[in-house]
Parts: C-alpha cells; structure tokens; sequence
C-alpha cells in the first residue's frame, strides 16, 4: 500500500504576496525607514514592494515610484484585491497642505494596506487613516495578477 | 568637622546627580497623552486641528485619533535609551527645529517604535514621564503631554 503524502495547501500569487508582506512586517520591526533602502534593514517604500514581489515573482525588476508610476507592467483599476499597489502620486496633502513625493504601499485587503513610510518603517495602515486618505491615491495590477 | 561638610556636600551632589540622570522606563509610555502641539514648518489645514485631542496608549489597545488605532498587543520593545546628542547625528536629524532645542537640556531620552501585533506602529520619544514626541509624516511632530 503505498503512502499517501499530504499536499501542502496551494495559495494564489495574491495571497502569498499578503503573507510574505505580513512576515517581512514582522521581521522589520523597530527599523527605520531608509532611502533607497530594499532589505529588512530598512526599506524605502520602493524598496519595500520589489523586496515582497520577488518573493513570488523572482524575475520581477526594482522600479522606483516614478518608474512604477509609468511601467507598462502595472495598470491602474478601479477596484483593487490584495496584492495590488496602492499609489500616492506627487502633489499637495490637503491634510496639512504640504507637498509630498510619490509613495507607493501594497494593498493586503479592503481595509488595509502595508508599506514604508518615514514616519513609521513598515508598517499597516488603515483605508481610512486621515492622513494617507487625505491624498490623492490610485490602485495598480501587476501584470503577473491579472 | 570639616571632612563632615565635604562628605554632606558630596552625598548631596551624588544624589542631585543620581535624580537627575534617573532612567525613565517604558511604562511611562502608556496612558493617556493629549496632543499639547502640531510641530509642522509651514503646515495649515486639518492637522493643525489635531492640537487638544487625546491618545489613549494602553497594552491591548490604542485610540489614536490622530492615526489609525491599534486593537492587539502594543510593545515597546524597540524603544530604548538613547543620547540625544548622538540621536542628533542620526534619526535626530530630521526632527524639526523646536524638537530638538526641547531635547538638547535632556541628556538621555528613550525613544523607537511602539509594536502592534508586533508591526511599527508609533515612532515616539518620552522625555520625561509627562512629555513625549510622536513622530508622524515627513518630519510633521507631534508634542504630547500627560492627561491627567
């Protein structure tokens, strides 16, 4: 009778990039957020999304925001699932009316997304807070997902 | 009888001396904090009406008004004594001007990330029991102060 071996669990590309994200968030905690930084040591918030995408996709090349922001590779919808980009392009913060630089973060569900942010190093952040939904924001499909 | 005053004189600078370098512990860190200033060089809008409103830090739980809250384990253990005079070659640098005149008369302040559910979550400094920084955005600093 031969042994029958237990599949492991299959995930989508989607929810492994949510957990990858997830552990990376635990392994950077209590660092900075660091410039052109893209290893647990620190990230930038480019940085931050090459690290997590190729962990799934090796072959996937790091693009600052503004490449990022213009790469054929990702596509702008209207309604994004977990994995997908959420983008903060440049302009003026209504919240404080300060201007601010690109920033780039990856959605891991309705509520929340996960990112490099100066003030905090990874970390989550709620749809809602009021300082990052204060700015203007779109979301990008990687071409990989769709 | 004088080797009596030098001995006085030397215990009561020893304990001055002790009093005033007394370590702050990260349990000061939690309660509750009302924000006593916007830190902001050129700000306007609704950040500035963040001035008055209350943070509430506990172990399990965080309403922060100010960003988002925290329902899970709060940590501190990446908050550590530091020199401010070498935070001020460091994360130090860019912290506003006014935060780092209030910090030059401290030398030793705890600072680093709070956790949630063991992720960053605030980038503080306590400066004394009653007083404390919270870091936000693009060097935007908040001064709290104790509620009582």
């Amino acid at each position: 009778m031969p042994e029958i071996l237990p599949l492991a669990p299959t995930t989508t590309p989607r929810e492994q990039l949510v957990d990858a994200a997830n552990q990376a968030s635990k392994d950077a905690a209590g660092k900075l957020y660091t410039p052109n930084g893209h290893t647990i040591a620190g990230f930038d918030c480019s940085g931050f999304v090459t690290y997590i995408y190729q962990k799934i996709f090796p072959h996937y090349l790091h693009l600052n925001t503004d490449a990022i922001e213009s790469s054929a590779l990702f596509r702008k919808v209207a309604f994004p699932q977990a994995g997908d980009l959420i983008f903060f392009p440049t302009g003026i913060n209504p919240y404080d009316k300060k201007s601010y630089g690109n920033h780039v973060g990856i959605v891991l569900d309705g509520n929340t997304w996960i990112g490099s942010q100066t003030s905090t190093g990874v970390a989550k952040v709620k749809m809602l807070n009021p300082w990052w939904s204060s700015r203007t924001k779109f979301f990008l499909q990687y071409a990989m997902l769709a | 009888m004088r080797n009596f005053g030098w001995t006085v004189s030397l215990v009561t600078a020893a304990v001055l001396c002790a009093c005033s370098a007394a370590r702050l512990s990260t349990e000061q860190i939690y309660g509750s904090w009302r924000v006593a200033e916007v830190l902001c060089s050129g700000c306007a809008g609704p950040v500035l009406s963040l001035k008055g409103k209350l943070i509430e830090i506990g172990k399990e739980h965080v309403v922060n008004p100010v960003g988002d809250d925290c329902e899970g384990t709060l940590n501190s253990q990446f908050i550590k004594q530091i020199n401010f005079r070498r935070a001020l070659m460091g994360v130090g640098r860019t912290w506003p001007t006014a935060v780092r005149e209030a910090l030059a008369a401290k030398p030793k302040i705890l600072y680093g990330f709070l956790t949630c559910n063991g992720v960053n979550y605030m980038q503080i400094a306590l400066t004394s029991p009653d007083s404390a920084y919270y870091f936000e955005e693009d060097g935007v600093t908040l001064a709290l102060a104790r509620a009582k």
